[in-house]
């Protein structure tokens, strides 16, 4: 039945690349043959210049095409943000967002002539660029992660996850009153110290290597060794099993962080990539025209 | 045996409340869901977390039922064993469950709800800090930063400097410019690189051919040409421009062309002429920005690069022209195998000094009244007196042998000729000395009878001269020494008319108009005028090899000229153009010497009427048009 179920949801996690039977897969694939059809005309027709291909009638419609394309691929972000009954439904919206934003390569590129400068016409094309891969980036991780990511959380959500850790936290502070000074500045230490989350670079590589409970773990495991059976041993054993505990909770919350990261550190680039691209296209279009 | 459940709800202000029943399950399970037989509303807790079994008398096991874990004992384990009589508690979320021993051998299970508001608070307001953004930055307030900050830059800039006036910002300006490039300009034009405004003179309205012909306007007075080269010297321009002449006058061009039978491209032609686009613009085929970026770095222009030119078809506009073009005097041409014959322009004669130029057809064969009597049979003869004194003359003199051709054609460095000059070119033979004045010869003014008249007026003025001594008179060709009269007469008026009449030195190439009064010594002469060009709207190079020089690098001039058996000046040696197709138009299977039948490899396309030369050739050639 698990089985069943992940199968389903691996379905579900696909189906925007799939919906509708690759339809909007179909259409980009055509839009870009028109537009590569388009581009071998103006080359012919232009004795196999390489020129401003901007400035032809291909350069026109495939530009004029291309930021339409742009500022409709944007309005996702406004999309979203809306229910809607079943018309237009987000996952038909974001297959189509999918493929034609891949077809913007195609069109982009062409519509370019592959001249490139430090201008500001290059300026938006490198935009473009930027939101495109970092798009295609987003793909493979939706397409990849959602899974891993539930399986990883195991039955819990995050608020779960946080309060136990706090809960820990606060039984441990208890616990550890018959410690001696040493030993219970670790613990407070782990209890007041302890990052589940932490920088930017630690949350993707999950690397937390300098973590104050498994410091605190490593370091009253040691002490119970050479302490003799009796309270304080007691108390050391009660404190180190909830130590234990808080450190595989936050493994599991920290490898959750990181899948989510990764879920989500391409919209950083993604979605102010996309609003500066279009002050870049604005600022492409207008300059063309006013010294054309 | 059986579990018996006790439920305690702690109130705060009141009495617990306390539920209790018997469990039916012989091993109960614990967890969340609704089937479990010890229910524990918390989400910490699994659906189905543990189960309990008696394993002995007074003894059970718990075994959790997922991955996670419950505290049994202050541990956390996966499964433990306990014995009822040490009471053990077991911890699932915030539910403790105490489990002893009850009456009649039953397990009593004591389950009690422990609240945690701090760490339920604090999680709450935490449950974020999974998001990236309190990691990295708001997505929000970097792309407008972005934006704004590209908008600024790149355009509002850039346009303020246009609105306010760009020269008082040239540092800023410069920066400004440049981002807004398309690309390189070509090198001839690397020095505009920093001064769109150059070319780019109005907002949203396309490059004009008001602002080309600011600099490469043609047919200017010497003082404007002279403004021309000054103002663009100073903006940085390495060479003058070239002034670029109209192929024909712009409304002719446009009568000129023929209605494109294209719907496409008529449809084009309007659209971007509405859109203040036309494309009968210089601009339309003279493409920038497509350049290398570097500056001219050779003596004269680089030419026109192929990339920097659309290429249109002559035949386009000159196949039928005659129909549009009613009035027109160029006759049809649809490609190189209907190139009519040379109509070359000819001294026809004279109104009084002025040569009357014509435009004749060579297959009329015209007549040409250069004023000049010569043959150039006489001339280039291996035999004859001309040879004889040719060889006399000497090496040293750069003669010594029969007469060439280059003897008095000299070719010139734009495929042309040097003109033909008396004094150089004849003067070895027909010389103009009369007289010795301390041993240096003395020589007739050539070109302003006048002169020749006073010169020998002077000479002779002094009474009879002797044909020997230091100072004697020279005896040229067809003069036959002092003339000694036999009878008293005007000793000195007779010795000048010998230079005018018959037999005298100008008499033998000139036609001389004698005065009308007989005592007058009034000569004049007929005026000459040699033509130097005979095709002026072509460009033939007479410096291409193939153009002066046999396969085995002979001079070739006769294949083309056939001046060894022409008697008259009169006679143009022009060939037919069937000549030039013996090469051009050819393949190389069926001549060696096969060349292009491209229309560019004769006219230019602006400047057809300039002189040749090597610049206006290669420009020509990348300004002009092929034929297939």
């Amino acid at each position: 039945m698990a089985q069943q179920q992940r199968a389903r949801a691996a379905a579900s996690h696909e189906s925007f690349l799939r919906h509708a039977h690759f339809r909007w897969l179909i259409v980009a694939i055509l839009i870009s043959l028109v537009v590569i059809a388009g581009f071998a005309a103006t080359l012919v027709l232009r004795d196999y210049q390489l020129r401003h291909t901007g400035d032809s009638w291909f350069g026109y419609i495939s530009g004029t095409l291309g930021a339409g394309l742009i500022v409709w691929l944007a309005a996702l972000g406004v999309r979203k943000r809306y229910m809607t009954d079943n018309v237009w439904s987000l996952k038909a919206w974001v297959s189509a967002h999918v493929y034609l934003g891949l077809s913007l390569i195609v069109i982009g590129t062409l519509h370019s002539g592959l001249q490139f400068g430090w201008n500001v016409h290059t300026l938006a094309y490198a935009l473009m660029m930027l939101v495109i891969l970092s798009g295609i980036f987003g793909i493979i991780v939706y397409a990849r992660l959602p899974q891993k990511l539930s399986d990883s959380r195991g039955e819990t959500t995050q608020k779960q996850m946080l309060e136990k850790i706090y809960n820990l936290d606060g039984r441990l502070l208890e616990v550890a009153r018959p410690l001696d000074q040493a030993q219970a500045a670790l613990v407070t230490r782990a209890v007041q110290r302890t990052r589940i989350g932490g920088s930017f670079w630690r949350r993707l590589t999950n690397a937390h290597g300098n973590c104050e409970t498994l410091h605190a773990l490593t370091a009253l495991k040691s002490a119970r060794k050479s302490l003799p059976d009796g309270k304080q041993a007691q108390a050391l054993d009660q404190v180190l099993s909830l130590l234990e505990e808080k450190e595989l909770t936050l493994t599991k919350a920290r490898r959750y962080i990181r899948l989510r990261s990764l879920l989500e550190v391409w919209l950083f680039i993604h979605i102010p990539a996309t609003i500066a691209l279009i002050g870049a296209l604005a600022a492409h279009i207008i300059s063309v025209f006013f010294f054309w | 045996m059986s579990f018996i459940l006790r439920q305690i709800t702690q109130r705060v202000g009141a009495p617990d409340i306390v539920r209790e029943k018997a469990l039916a399950a012989a091993e109960p399970v614990i967890g969340r869901g609704s089937d479990c037989d010890i229910q524990l509303s918390d989400l910490a807790v699994s659906l189905r977390h543990a189960v309990v079994k008696q394993t002995g008398p007074d003894q059970v096991s718990v075994d959790a039922l997922g991955a996670e874990n419950f505290e049994a004992n202050n541990k956390f384990v996966h499964n433990a064993s306990l014995e009822l009589a040490k009471s053990p508690v077991l911890v699932f979320g915030s539910h403790v469950l105490a489990l002893t021993q009850g009456e009649n051998g039953d397990i009593l299970v004591t389950a009690t709800a422990r609240e945690n508001t701090a760490a339920t608070e604090h999680a709450s307001e935490q449950k974020h800090s999974f998001s990236l953004k309190y990691a990295l930055f708001s997505q929000r307030q970097v792309a407008w930063i972005m934006t704004v900050l590209i908008l600024l830059a790149c355009l509002i800039v850039p346009i303020s400097l246009f609105v306010i006036d760009h020269n008082r910002h040239q540092m800023i300006s410069s920066a400004a410019d440049r981002q807004w490039s398309g690309g390189p300009l070509s090198p001839g034009h690397h020095f505009l690189e920093e001064d769109c405004e150059a070319c780019h003179r109005q907002a949203f309205v396309s490059v004009t051919d008001t602002a080309c012909l600011s600099c490469h306007q043609a047919d200017l007075n010497k003082m404007a040409r002279a403004n021309i080269v000054t103002q663009t010297r100073n903006l940085g321009s390495p060479f003058p421009p070239d002034p670029a002449a109209d192929h024909a006058p712009h409304d002719r061009l446009m009568a000129a062309a023929p209605a494109d039978p294209n719907m496409l491209r008529r449809i084009n032609s309007w659209v971007t002429a509405t859109f203040s686009h036309p494309n009968n613009r210089c601009a339309s085929c003279h493409t920038e920005h497509v350049g290398i970026g570097q500056a001219e770095t050779g003596k004269t222009p680089a030419p026109v690069t192929s990339s920097e030119l659309k290429r249109n078809d002559c035949k386009d506009c000159h196949t039928g022209m005659s129909q549009r073009l009613t009035d027109t005097k160029i006759p049809d041409v649809s490609d190189w195998g209907h190139h009519p014959d040379f109509r070359p322009v000819i001294t026809a004669g004279f109104d009084g000094d002025k040569p009357r130029l014509e435009k004749v057809a060579l297959s009329s064969m015209p007549v040409e009244k250069e004023g000049l009597i010569f043959g150039h049979d006489v001339h280039l003869s291996a035999t004859g007196g001309v040879a004889r004194q040719a060889v006399e003359l000497g090496n040293a003199a750069g003669y010594g042998a029969p007469l060439t051709c280059d003897n008095c054609h000299r070719r010139s460095e734009d495929g042309g000729f040097v003109p033909v000059e008396m004094k150089r070119d004849c003067g070895q033979c027909h010389s103009l000395a009369f007289t010795r004045k301390n041993g240096v010869e003395q020589l007739l003014p050539h070109g302003h009878p006048d002169q020749v008249v006073a010169a020998l007026r002077a000479y002779f003025a002094n009474g009879p001269r002797q044909s020997s001594g230091p100072d004697a008179f020279l005896g040229r060709p067809g003069l036959h020494g002092v003339f000694t009269p036999s009878q008293p007469v005007d000793y000195v008026a007779a010795n000048v008319r010998g230079a005018f009449e018959p037999g005298g030195t100008c008499y033998g190439c000139h036609v001389i108009i004698p005065p009308a009064d007989k005592r007058s010594l009034n000569y004049r002469v007929a005026p000459v005028k040699l033509t130097s060009r005979y095709l002026p709207w072509g460009d033939f190079n007479h410096n291409v090899p193939e153009h002066h020089q046999d396969a085995n690098g002979a001079a070739n001039c006769e294949t083309c000229h056939k001046a060894k058996s022409s008697t008259k000046a009169e006679e143009v040696m022009l060939p037919k153009i069937a000549e030039c197709g013996t090469c051009h138009g050819k393949t190389k299977e069926q001549t060696q010497a096969a060349a292009g039948s491209d229309c560019a490899e004769c006219h230019g396309f602006h400047n057809t009427g300039l002189a040749a030369s090597p610049r206006n050739q290669q420009l020509a050639r990348s300004a002009l048009i092929r034929i297939q």
